[in-house]
């Protein structure tokens, strides 16, 4: 199965192109909606069989390259369209195939009737075509066209309702926010993989990463380099400064949000630190900034989720949130921990949003909870996984979350210090709060909305079975994960697993010194206390004293609006970044660089060329003495120029 | 002895032996079937497809064949010759299959078999050209092919166009000949050989030097370049291609320039440099300014080619200044002496068929609908025949040398070639010059999309044979632009005695 891991990649390729051009005449939801979707299943049964065989190897042989071609091959630069099947990139895989596969399903429910269907499944299919080439390749260049396309799939989705209205402006302009966003990121990652090729001559992850670990390249170099790629990380994992595409992204369909901008693609950047682990531990300040960017983003986001009312907003901030988790566990030296969340993350964050899906569905396109209430007896199937998946994101033993981060919280402890793991635990606790904020605003309480217009209803079970399948994970999503502490002498399996991956990194990090068990079971106690008693909190102000969150909200009414205005930061990027910028184009740029000078230089250079060309082509006269002459006088021009320089 | 040595040799060129037995084999049937059109399709493109599996049955081999008394042969059979024969028979298997559907003049049908005939003799030509090492053979191919070529311009009897581009072309072609054999005569008067490895061991003495070794190259390469029609030998080009009929307009773009450049690569690595790389750069046996005379031309053509092709409204005679240009591009990969450059020079010509076929194939299915090839009668042409547009427009821009095409690739390699050559104002002279080209490539595709038509375009469709054969073309202009190791590979194992 593992030399098979390319059709996994072409697959949904093959059912891009069929949807993309003949979907408008298949016209078919049906047949457009089993072509997508089997596309991602059959590919989802190739790398489940590629993992088992894995399985079977010893652990020193199970990094494969299937190679396919050579791509490029000029100069000192060489490189393949190649697959590499190891411990890290099959995680990612099955996480992709196996949740991209849900939602394709979901889909073919939530997007019935719509002009777009062909579309949408086109764009998908397209999706995860990118993305598993970006999780497979083997070499950076590869990585980039994946990260690229990846990008371009996740700008025409957010605008994929191009007509509609969002929020103050329209989901083009949400498109191209994001768009613009990650092109800062992408031009990081470009540095980034340029400085790579300058100092080790290679693209290929096989010659770099050894050679990083190998040593001789300065502590310098590894900042620069760490610091470009991580720059592409924040931009394509939202982390802070460029998390602000995020958001706004929710203005493309809600399965697009759960598979592109919650499970998947906005943890690509956390797979390529990963990936290149190496790199970032041989520098210690790039390490230091990556763990801090990563609570900081932590904190601040969740602080705004706090008092969000759009129901996909707040699942937004949270999974900008959770990002930062990820990198803080990046940034302590916890790779797998980091890994280990991803994939936890995209199984209850697909969930949420899928759930929120439904709820929206249900709810005739309304997204404001505050309109919801009640609609526990309204939407049995919904309410419970959603449930699932909020206690999951909470951090409540033994759903999956909690193993996940209880491992982040540990290793920042351990490696970080306790700053990082407070800080940590009020994340979680806040989490908690939101997340049964909404639960409770959505579900429970007074119902709000008009019962003459709204008439809520359950979706239908193409709907829900992938919300009961994603909650069913939710739950035993984390067994693969058990700490220590508790597993004894097997050890932590999905450590043990991606072990090898991180081996090098982890022996280029400073020992930590080791704490007691009883340490870590005293932490891990108040963590869950926390989230627990914030979970207790949320519920009864929300379903019973509402009054106390008005009261807290007026009292504390300047801390309130700055946190609904998300700290005002899009104000301050338009206020110093973006108004500047487009001023400065517009009255320099365009109207003089570009029209005076540039067009002046083109249209003058053209018409040189035009009338020279006009000049020239007198000679063609159609006379056939005249080319006969021409050619004498070339030849006897060749002839003198070549006697004289002898 | 050596007449049963002589023997075995000539049944060792298995591909020239099976295309003169088609050649026969045509005239017959043209004689005595009455031009039976199915049955001279059938053989000759059955003919074709043998010539072509025996070639890269061979593709890899050398062998030395009628090896004189002074212990040089008068052929080999190895690669690079075999590179540029498949070509050649590509070609001409496109050109029969453009000739099915080009309706130019209903008595081009009748006469079918006179012009498969002449085309093969061009082939056989090539096959001459690709093989000889002794400059007689060498020249007796050349005229082969063009003698041929001069009949195959004036096919089409009824357009006096037809009748004035054979004319022109016999004219000029002849003076061109004229010099070149003026150039061998001097060559075999001051060294009393014809064979090319003698003079190239006589040049690699020393002993010979002055003018008047000079002017035999000169007048050499003259004639060479008339043949790839480089500057300033290219009047006849636009004439000629504007007159013939199409499709053999298609077949004289692109296999009578491999009939060009494999003698010139032939002269430059077998003749006139020393047998293969000592480092990367070829060596002349003697003392010559080759660099200086190589970009002189190069810069000339593509320079002229694409200045004058921005005036034209017709698409032949603009494809025609299009073809000049790809000389001097392909001239300019010669240029940098290199491995590269020769690599480079391989795979754009494989490219090259692809593309410039194509875009005259498309040429020819417009016209058939339109009846016309000029480029104000394009306009609206993209909505009413959508197939056609879409994949002149490939066409157009794998010639202009954009990504995700083919030509981006063989251009990339070029100008890489010329880098490392250090050959950087050839380089930026081709980069300005394909940026001047994307203008009157571009403007093709906005009178298909954008231009309003004048009038309403009469009753016009695709018809599927058309299309089949556009795609066969377009396809892989897009696959190879992405996915071109293969033909890299066919490139260098094609140079395999040649490279370091």
């Amino acid at each position: 199965m593992i030399q098979l891991i390319y059709l996994t990649v072409l697959l949904p390729f093959i059912g891009f192109l069929i949807n993309g051009l003949f979907g408008s005449k298949i016209k078919n939801e049906k047949i457009i909606g089993a072509i997508g979707s089997s596309a991602i299943g059959i590919s989802f049964i190739i790398v489940a069989g590629a993992f088992f065989e894995l399985l079977s190897l010893p652990a020193d042989q199970r990094s494969v390259i299937v190679t396919l071609f050579t791509w490029l091959k000029t100069g000192g630069l060489d490189v393949s369209v190649a697959y590499q099947v190891d411990q890290l990139s099959i995680v990612m895989a099955l996480i992709v195939t196996g949740v991209g596969f849900l939602i394709h399903i979901y889909s073919i429910g939530y997007m019935h009737g719509d002009k777009g269907f062909w579309r949408f499944f086109a764009y998908l299919n397209l999706f995860i075509f990118a993305m598993m080439n970006l999780i497979l390749a083997d070499n950076f260049l590869l990585l980039f066209l994946g990260w690229e396309g990846v990008g371009l799939c996740s700008y025409l989705l957010i605008g994929f309702w191009y007509d509609r209205k969002f929020e103050k402006s329209t989901t083009a302009d949400a498109a191209k926010k994001a768009f613009v966003v990650n092109r800062i990121g992408d031009f990081g990652f470009l540095l980034g993989m340029f400085l790579i090729f300058m100092e080790f001559g290679s693209l290929n992850f096989s010659e770099v990463l050894p050679a990083a670990a190998a040593g001789g390249t300065s502590e310098f170099i590894f900042t620069m380099i760490a610091l470009f790629l991580f720059i592409g990380a924040t931009g394509k994992s939202a982390q802070i400064p460029l998390y602000v595409w995020l958001p706004d992204a929710m203005a493309g369909p809600t399965p697009v949000s759960a598979l592109i901008h919650a499970a998947t693609m906005v943890t690509a950047g956390v797979y390529m630190v990963a990936r290149t682990s190496v790199i970032f531990a041989s520098s210690e300040v790039m390490m230091e900034v990556v763990a801090v960017v990563g609570i900081l983003t932590a904190f601040f986001a969740a602080t705004i989720g706090l008092v969000q009312t759009d129901i996909k907003k707040v699942l937004a901030y949270s999974t900008v949130s959770q990002l930062g988790y990820m990198f803080l566990a990046l940034g302590v030296g916890a790779f797998s921990a980091g890994i280990f969340h991803v994939m936890t993350h995209a199984f209850f964050k697909a969930l949420l949003f899928l759930g929120a899906g439904s709820v929206i569905h249900g709810m005739h396109e309304e997204q404001n909870i505050m309109k919801y209430g009640g609609l526990k007896k309204y939407m049995p199937h919904t309410y419970i996984t959603f449930l699932i998946a909020a206690i999951a994101i909470a951090g409540i033993p033994p759903f999956s979350g909690f193993f996940s981060k209880d491992e982040i919280l540990w290793y920042s402890f351990a490696n970080g210090g306790f700053v990082f793991w407070l800080v940590g635990a009020l994340t979680a606790l806040m989490t908690a709060f939101y997340m049964f904020r909404l639960v409770s605003l959505t579900f429970f309480g007074k119902e709000r909305f008009d019962h003459h217009h709204v008439h809520p209803h359950e979706s239908p079970a193409v709907m829900t079975i992938p919300l009961m399948v994603l909650a069913g994970l939710s739950i035993i999503g984390g067994f693969i994960g058990i700490p220590e502490v508790f597993s004894g002498t097997h050890g932590n399996l999905f450590h043990g697993w991606l072990e090898p991956i991180f081996a090098q990194a982890n022996s280029k990090l400073a020992s930590h010194g080791s704490h007691s068990h009883a340490t870590e079971l005293i932490l891990m106690a108040v963590s869950v206390a926390l989230a627990a008693s914030a979970i207790y909190f949320a519920i009864t102000v929300y379903t019973k004293k509402q009054e106390i969150a008005a009261q807290t909200a007026s009292r504390f009414k300047g801390m309130y609006n700055l946190l609904l205005n998300k700290y005002f930061v899009d104000e301050v990027y338009d206020a110093t970044m973006v108004n500047p910028l487009v001023k400065f184009s517009d009255k320099f740029l365009w109207k003089i660089a570009d029209v005076k000078m540039i067009d002046g230089l083109v249209n003058g250079t053209a018409s040189f060329f035009l009338r020279t060309a006009d000049i020239i082509r007198k000679m063609q006269t159609g006379v056939t003495q005249v080319y006969a002459l021409v050619m004498m006088l070339g030849i006897l021009t060749a002839l003198f120029w070549i006697i004289t320089s002898l | 002895m050596e007449l049963t040595q002589n023997l075995h040799d000539l049944l060792s060129l298995r591909a020239e032996l099976v295309l003169t037995a088609v050649i026969l084999l045509l005239l017959g049937i043209e004689l005595f079937s009455k031009g039976n059109k199915t049955l001279l399709r059938v053989v000759s493109l059955t003919g074709i497809g043998v010539v072509l599996i025996l070639l890269f049955g061979e593709s890899s081999t050398a062998q030395k064949l009628f090896i004189g008394s002074n212990g040089v042969p008068l052929m080999i059979i190895e690669p690079l010759g075999t590179f540029a024969k498949i070509i050649a028979s590509i070609s001409a298997l496109f050109t029969i299959l453009f000739m099915g559907i080009n309706r130019e003049d209903s008595t081009m049908v009748r006469r079918e078999g006179e012009f498969m005939v002449l085309l093969l003799c061009t082939v056989l030509g090539v096959f001459f050209l690709s093989s000889s090492y002794d400059l007689i053979l060498l020249y007796t191919g050349f005229e082969l092919l063009s003698i041929s070529s001069y009949a195959l311009a004036g096919y089409n009897k009824r357009s006096s166009q037809s009748s004035e581009a054979s004319l022109k072309y016999l004219v000029y072609g002849a003076a061109s000949s004229a010099i070149m054999i003026y150039g061998i005569s001097i060559l075999y008067g001051l060294t009393g050989t014809t064979n090319i490895f003698i003079i190239q061991a006589i040049l690699g003495s020393g002993a010979l030097s002055g003018a008047l070794l000079l002017m035999a190259i000169v007048f050499l390469l003259a004639g060479i370049a008339f043949k790839i029609s480089a500057f300033p030998f290219h009047f006849w080009t636009p004439d000629v291609y504007e007159g013939a009929p199409t499709h053999f307009t298609a077949y004289l773009s692109v296999a009578s320039k491999i009939g060009g450049f494999i003698l010139l690569l032939r002269l430059i690595l077998d003749l006139f440099f020393r047998k293969g790389f000592n480092s990367e750069i070829l060596q002349p046996v003697s003392d010559l300014p080759w660099n200086d005379i190589l970009i002189f031309i190069s810069i000339g053509s593509m320079t002229i080619g694409n200045l004058v092709a921005l005036w034209q409204k017709n698409i032949k005679r603009l494809l025609a200044y299009s073809s000049i240009a790809h000389a001097g591009y392909l001239l300019a990969g010669i240029a940098a002496l290199n491995s590269t450059g020769l690599v480079a020079v391989l795979v754009y010509f494989a490219f090259y068929l692809l593309m410039n076929m194509g875009a005259f194939l498309v040429v020819i299915l417009i016209k058939n609908e339109i009846h016309s090839e000029m480029l104000e009668d394009y306009n609206g042409i993209g909505s009413k025949l959508p197939l056609y547009a879409i994949a002149l427009s490939i066409f157009l821009v794998s010639l202009t040398g954009l990504p995700p095409t083919a030509g981006f690739i063989g251009k990339f390699y070029i100008l890489m070639a010329l880098v490392n050559a250090d050959l950087v104002l050839l380089a930026f002279f081709l980069f300005l010059n394909s940026v001047i080209s994307l203008y009157y490539y571009v403007r093709v595709m906005k009178h298909l999309f954008i231009s309003k038509p004048e009038k309403e375009l009469g009753e016009a469709k695709q018809n599927v044979y058309g299309g089949v054969l556009t795609l066969v073309l377009a396809v892989p202009t897009i696959i190879f632009g992405i996915f071109f190791t293969p033909i890299l590979r066919l490139a260098e194992a094609a140079l395999k005695f040649y490279l370091p």
